[in-house]
């Protein structure tokens, strides 16, 4: 009976125990199944640093085979060698790491940022193998990037913005800025000195405030540009101060366009040029005051000279006649340096105004011609191909652009030599030139030769007179008529001006 | 016989002036101010067939003149006279008929007033 009982027993054990061992396979299985197919990149490398173990979710983060990671040396894989033999040294020592920031390249060569967080298995002390845990971390790096590179632009921004405004403020030009129904949205010290209101007053309040009523509607007219984006620069026009004095004012204007390409405001540089309005204003009372001096006496004599000229030609007096026509051909002249001088004025301030009409060339040249022939009697000037081409030009001007090149063309060569006026045309254009056969001009001088007051100075010119504004004048006239003069010369040869226009 | 009135400050060029239309044949009234009141009374008065008026860049006084003459007689040709060489720019903007820059060719000075009268 104890035998049997014995045998039932041992069977209950034997029972237990493969079920024990079934539960204990079974538990192996999960585990194994669990580490092997977690999804954290987890593995094993030992005491030589080199990978004995891993799992799939760290494969297929770094992109190799089984095969190409077990077996090779971790530090192959790390991207920063101080970092693994620090990790490798720290777990040696026994520490634990906890999110070890490292990282890690992958086999397509991209880099991979992760936390390894790792300690050792040892086996009586003896170091086993280590238990290490990869988090990717990469996404999260790579906004922090982003986020330290937009803070980086964002202080630049902010710096650039300091600066400017630091720039704005201490500007010796107002600048203002406002938005489209002219309530204004700031206000720098410069403005503040010019108009006299503060800041304070004026953010909120409209800039038509400072508008004269005389020129309202230029001002309406600038916007009508403004709102369609142009920007306008060195506008002139006048603004009224808080104490009610008006201002001449320079202005540079800008529309403000926001992200989405919306016109949002205006952006004004104002610069006072009220002094320098009355500089003009003085300087032109200057000249228009000696332009009337030295013209009234010379209105008197030219008119009493040809009063008396037609006298003598009704009483057959050909002394006087003769004289009377030089005397007046000179007054004449004079009446030329003094234009000219006013024209240089002008020059100046780029003030000189073209009134261009149609009219043919050589009528022009034969009057200016006959009215230099009056004075100087020594030189045949002849025309060369000229009859019948129309320009459309101002005709004063270019008369003064012949009376300067051929007045310079006698002055400059001997008594008795040709001077030949010639045209030439060519697809639209004529090229008017004037050649002598006197003095020349060096190559150096060439050069120099339209500055204004420039004058050619050796022993060979030093008896001529001129003040060097003649053709100075002349290519700038012919600027204004989108023209150049040109010049070859030879010494002891001659010389050729000439220039090109179009043609009608 | 046509009658100008011939205004300038300047005497020497109002006796030249006066010397050089009369022995063109004209009557010549010689005025040395730009006042609107004497010189549209002697328009009332003496009815003329032009008026010479000096202009000059600093001074507004005869513009304003030309102006009120246009105003009251628009057919009464009023020529600018000036020394300025730019007259030929502004002389129709501030409402004269012709211009004169000074010095003139007497021949010039003729043909101006006649062809305005002729209209």
């Amino acid at each position: 009976m104890h035998e049997i009982n014995d045998i039932r027993q041992l069977r209950n054990i034997l029972a237990q125990d493969q079920i024990r061992i079934k539960a204990l396979e079974l538990r192996n299985e999960e585990l194994t199944d669990f580490i092997e197919n977690a999804a954290i990149p987890l593995h094993w490398v030992d005491k030589h640093g080199n990978v004995i173990w891993a799992n799939q979710a760290e494969l297929d983060a770094l992109g190799y085979t089984r095969e190409e990671y077990i077996g090779a040396p971790i530090a192959t894989f790390h991207a920063d060698q101080y970092a693994i033999s620090e990790i490798l040294s720290r777990l040696e020592n026994n520490e634990t790491l906890t999110n070890y920031q490292a990282r890690l390249k992958c086999k397509d060569g991209s880099i991979k940022h992760v936390l390894i967080s790792s300690n050792v298995r040892r086996s009586n002390g003896e170091f086993v193998h280590t238990r290490c845990f990869t988090r990717d971390i990469s996404q999260i790096v790579l906004e922090q990037e982003r986020m330290s590179e937009l803070i980086g632009r964002l202080g630049e921004s902010e710096a650039r913005l300091r600066m400017a405004t630091d720039i704005v403020e201490s500007s010796f030009d107002a600048i203002i800025s406002k938005k489209l129904d002219h309530t204004i949205t700031s206000w720098n010290k410069s403005a503040e000195k010019l108009f006299g209101y503060t800041a304070e007053e004026m953010i909120g309040r409209s800039s038509l405030l400072l508008v004269p009523q005389e020129v309202m509607e230029q001002e309406k007219e600038m916007y009508m540009r403004l709102e369609r984006g142009e920007r306008i620069d060195h506008f002139e026009t006048k603004r009224t101060t808080k104490e009610n004095q008006v201002l001449d004012v320079s202005m540079t204007l800008s529309p403000i366009i926001d992200i989405a390409g919306n016109i949002t405001g205006i952006s004004k540089i104002i610069r006072d040029i009220t002094e320098r309005k009355l500089d003009q204003r003085r300087k032109d009372d200057f000249v228009a005051m000696v332009s009337h001096e030295l013209k009234t006496p010379l209105t008197s004599i030219l008119s009493y000279i040809q009063m008396l000229h037609v006298k003598a030609k009704r009483s057959g007096d050909d002394f006087g006649i003769q004289t009377l026509a030089r005397t007046e051909a000179q007054t004449k002249r004079m009446t030329q340096m003094i234009n000219d001088f006013l024209d240089i004025a002008r020059l100046d301030d780029a003030r000189i105004r073209l009134v261009k009409t149609e009219f043919e060339l050589e009528p022009l040249i034969r009057e200016v011609i006959a009215e230099i022939q009056v004075v100087y009697t020594g030189h045949p000037i002849l025309l060369d191909a000229c009859p019948g081409i129309k320009v459309y030009a101002d005709r004063g001007k270019i008369g003064q652009v012949f009376t300067n090149l051929i007045s310079n063309a006698i002055k400059y060569s001997p008594a008795g030599s040709d001077i030949l006026i010639s045209c030439a045309l060519e697809d639209e254009k004529v090229e008017v030139a004037v050649t002598d056969h006197g003095l020349g001009i060096s190559k150096e001088n060439q050069e120099k030769l339209f500055e204004r007051f420039y004058r050619v100075e050796d022993d060979r010119t030093r008896n001529i007179s001129g003040f060097g504004i003649g053709l100075y004048l002349v290519s700038e006239i012919l600027r204004y008529h989108e023209a150049a003069i040109h010049v070859k010369s030879e010494l002891n040869q001659g010389s050729t001006f000439s220039f090109t226009m179009g043609i009608l | 016989m046509e009658t100008i009135i011939v205004q300038d400050k300047d005497e020497s060029i109002l006796d030249v002036l006066t010397l050089a239309l009369e022995q063109e044949g004209f009557e010549v009234i010689s005025v040395n101010t730009c006042d609107e009141k004497k010189i549209l009374e002697l328009i009332d008065k003496q009815r003329p067939h032009a008026v010479m008026l000096d202009i000059r860049l600093s001074d507004q006084d005869c513009i304003e003149v030309c102006k009120m003459i246009k105003l009251k007689y628009p057919h009464l040709p009023v020529i600018a006279l000036s020394c300025n060489s730019n007259v030929h720019e502004q002389y129709h903007e501030d409402g004269f008929d012709g211009y004169i820059q000074k010095p003139f060719d007497l021949d010039l000075l003729y043909k101006v007033i006649r062809k305005h009268i002729s209209k």
